[in-house]
């Protein structure tokens, strides 16, 4: 019963470290491809998108492969936006890359996220409950996360074997739409859907 | 070159046959037998041999990854169904939560053959297969029809133990509760290691704590949680569904609505007395101890007892039936007994010859005459029978008039199901029960007189118009011939009466003459189901015609109905107004109709879906609606206008 009790406990402490919506996004720095720290709240004034990734799991290969995720970034990045590529992948799992690894697969892949971030030790990861590869956030130039979720509609199988990612329901590009022109974000949190994070 | 052209052929040999192999599966259709004699359905399923420790998954994949696909189209003469899931297995990433099925799984699915020509078809699945990291893979099985040969692996008994694993039903004694976010199942069958799988991604957190003990499971749901409760539930070697509608605003503590179920089969119980079949025999009772206060009080609560005793016990005795038929697996609802022609048929004539015994107030000394001795006898075990009797004789009206609250005690689990009903038993002889505990309250009634031979005779007639109201729901049920039969059951039981008045010296010969006779004709005729009374506005409901209806994203209402129900003969006499038909008209609603008046599992399984166990039922769908809505037992023309137009 006391075990029970204190997994309880614990369990409620650990749902209390995700983030909220409408709710200030924790601050963290990490080491980017170039080996510069890069950290949060440098960006204060624009807004930033978060993906968590992993270049060889197959629902983000399939983002990469159709070319969708770097028109999205290229996109959000021409217009200001801060993309950060994340990766918790640790030492030994899948998706762990060096940053030489990291820059090799930018350039070969022509993505255009502003850095990736490397974190390794996945803390960054766990706070903000981060869960698939890819899993994607939202924040407004005040800092405050305004999306969480999956990249789009496709959910599940359908992203992997789906023809036009691009016809996708996107709800990334959907929210910073809304909150460019002025409106509430209409879809704020949905279930991300893709490969585990290998922490 | 020549290798590979060989090796070509051998390869294509390869992709004809049932099986596929990609880099971290195998697959292949396995079915009962592969001979196939009959067209028909045949039972198929896709079986996936995983590399070890690999796992592939669950329609709900949980928190990362996704349920394999399939794709085909079915060709001339085939259906094709689409596979079922069995119930997964959690499949564990801290902090993640997968639901999936590792090794191996058989996805049972069904194939539809209209004839036995040779044919085939390409059946082409996409699927995730899993360990630490994911691989998509692709592959096309042939399904080919050759000869009667079917091309499947023959494993009956692989394919049974997986279709065992396909969730059923939920057993009917399940209880679904909330409160707050919290929800909590209870089932005989839960066991300390079930466990709760969700279908719907915005229902919980995957990996929330389930905790699990003998006979409940209870876990959270988020927050902002609304809407239905679906999801699959793992007991020791099965699976079951369930779906429970609502929030915690909607159902509040279980015990709550148990008390409140029994205090409204209570109250039921005492309205019970006043029903048109039951006060006549009840008032005879009361007036029978009226004549015997003259009597001692000891006696008159001796006399009370005994009948309070006697409608417990038989309330009882209907329970433990109904409890044990509903264990057994039988589909019933309350109103169950009356969809028996049998059983009317005995109650009409039952009640015909109570009538007629009132009306001509005679005082059957001999032979079978005991009838008005049981009601207005002194003795005990008289006073014990006419509670026994009183019971019988009001079963025709508890049923439309209690049908909703008996059906909601039957969907509860057993003891529930007996306090409800003993509650019900406890109201119902309430009067009476007061009587034995305070005998001298009799002096309250008028004193006896010639008032009480006319009221007898009036309530005689008010047994007629019961027995008329039988053999309307017997006219719905059986053909001409049988309701002659019947009508001639109403003869002989007058005649009987009559024989006995006149004091024939044969009297109980001749009755048992006829009564032997008649019986006999009585299981030789049969009651042959006659076509349910067409109805123009309506067409008659089909789970195949409802399932068609809303593929096609028609919209349609549904009227479950029975003859002898009375709720469901108001509602369509004041509410299915011409004007509501045209509204369907109007709306292109199709009105459907599921006329329960004689047994029929298709309509009794539907109505269970729905988590009731009687009708009135009424259901209505358009293409907006996630889930059919079920509507207010009493309907009204405006209601069922706002419904149609609001939704």
């Amino acid at each position: 019963m006391k075990i029970k009790i204190f997994s309880l406990l614990l369990l409620s402490f650990l749902a209390l470290t995700s983030v909220k919506n409408g709710e200030t996004a924790p601050i963290f720095s990490l080491l980017n491809q170039d080996n510069e720290t890069v950290s949060l709240d440098q960006f204060k004034g624009k807004k930033i998108i978060l993906e968590w990734t992993n270049h060889d799991c197959p629902f983000v290969k399939r983002h990469y492969d159709t070319e969708n995720m770097q028109n999205i970034q290229k996109d959000m990045t021409d217009n200001e936006v801060v993309w950060l590529s994340i990766i918790s992948s640790a030492k030994g799992k899948q998706g762990y890359v060096t940053k030489d690894q990291a820059k090799e697969l930018t350039t070969k892949r022509n993505a255009h996220p502003t850095h990736v971030l490397l974190d390794t030790k996945g803390d960054v990861g766990r706070m903000f409950s981060a869960k698939t590869t890819p899993h994607m956030f939202v924040i407004d130039e005040i800092g405050k996360v305004r999306y969480q979720g999956a990249i789009d509609n496709l959910g599940n199988t359908g992203a992997l074997f789906s023809t036009d990612l691009s016809k996708a329901k996107n709800y990334v590009i959907n929210a910073v739409t809304q909150l460019v022109s002025g409106e509430e974000v209409k879809d704020k949190k949905t279930r991300p859907y893709g490969c585990s994070v290998k922490y | 070159m020549r290798y590979l052209g060989l090796f070509l052929i051998f390869y294509v040999v390869f992709v004809e046959a049932k099986s596929a192999k990609t880099d971290h599966a195998e697959i292949i259709i396995i079915g009962e037998k592969n001979i196939i004699d009959k067209p028909g359905i045949i039972e198929l399923g896709y079986k996936f041999t995983l590399t070890p420790g690999w796992h592939t998954y669950w329609i709900n994949p949980g928190d990362s990854g996704g349920p394999p696909i399939f794709e085909f189209n079915s060709p001339d003469g085939w259906k094709i169904k689409n596979n079922v899931w069995p119930g997964p297995q959690k499949i564990e990433y801290p902090p993640l939560m997968t639901f999936g099925y590792v090794d191996e799984v058989v996805f049972p699915f069904q194939l539809e053959l209209e004839n036995l020509n040779d044919q085939e078809t390409e059946i082409t699945t996409k699927f995730l297969v899993c360990d630490d990291i994911c691989v998509p893979e692709e592959a096309t099985l042939l399904l080919k029809l050759k000869n009667q040969i079917l091309n499947i692996e023959e494993r009956p008994n692989q394919l049974q133990k997986w279709r065992n694993l396909v969730p059923i039903r939920a057993p009917p004694e399940t209880l679904v509760s909330s409160a707050g976010t919290s929800f909590t199942i209870e089932s005989k069958s839960i066991s300390n290691q079930s466990q709760f799988f969700p279908f719907d991604e915005n229902t919980m957190d995957f990996s929330t704590k389930q905790i699990s003990k003998n006979g409940s499971l209870s876990f959270e749901v988020f927050e902002d949680f609304t809407g239905t409760l679906k999801g699959v539930i793992s007991t020791d070697n099965s699976f079951f569904e369930i779906e429970k509608a609502g929030t915690a605003s909607v159902d509040s503590d279980v015990g709550i609505s148990l008390l409140t179920a029994i205090l409204f089969a209570f109250i039921g119980g005492l309205i019970l007395n006043l029903m048109p079949c039951v006060l006549p025999v009840i008032a005879l009772k009361a007036l029978s101890l009226v004549k015997s206060s003259a009597d001692s009080n000891s006696s008159v609560s001796l006399n009370a007892s005994a009948y309070v005793f006697g409608v417990i016990a038989t309330f009882m005795a209907i329970a433990i039936t109904l409890v044990s038929l509903k264990n057994a697996g039988e589909l019933i609802g309350w109103g169950y007994q009356l969809q028996s022609p049998f059983v009317v048929t005995l109650l009409s004539i039952l009640i015909f010859a109570i009538g007629i015994v009132l009306v001509t107030d005679i005082n059957l000394g001999t032979g079978l005459g005991k009838l008005e001795g049981y009601i207005n006898g002194s003795g005990p075990i008289n006073s014990f029978l006419t509670g026994a009797l009183s019971v019988i004789v009001a079963s025709p009206c508890t049923a439309p008039f209690m049908g909703a609250a008996l059906g909601f005690a039957l969907i509860q689990p057993d003891l529930y199901s007996y306090l409800i009903f003993l509650s019900l038993a406890v109201g119902f002889a309430l009067p009476y029960f007061l009587i034995a505990l305070f005998p001298s309250l009799i002096s309250l009634l008028p004193k006896p007189g010639k008032w009480m031979e006319t009221l007898k005779q009036l309530f005689g007639f008010m047994m007629f118009g019961a027995a008329i109201w039988l053999l309307w729901v017997l006219a719905n049920q059986v053909d001409a011939n049988s309701l002659l039969l019947v009508l001639i059951g109403w003869f002989l039981a007058a005649f009987i009466i009559w024989l006995s008045i006149i004091r024939f010296k044969y009297n109980l010969i001749i009755v048992l003459l006829v009564i032997f006779g008649w019986s006999y004709q009585l299981s030789n005729w049969e009651f042959k189901s006659q076509d349910v009374a067409e109805d123009k506005n309506a067409m008659t409901w089909s789970i195949e015609k409802e399932s068609e209806l809303q593929k096609n994203g028609e919209s349609y209402f549904i009227n479950f109905t029975a003859a002898w129900c009375i709720t469901c003969k108001v509602n369509e006499g004041v509410a299915f107004t011409d004007k509501v038909f045209e509204e369907f008209e109007k709306n292109n609603v199709a009105y459907l109709k599921a006329d329960w008046t004689n047994r029929n599992p298709q309509i009794a399984a539907q109505i269970e879906k729905y988590n009731r166990s009687g009708i009135p039922l009424y259901i209505f769908w358009n293409e907006r609606l996630d889930e059919p809505l079920v509507l207010n037992e009493i309907l009204t023309e405006g209601y069922i206008m706002e419904v149609i137009n609001e939704n």
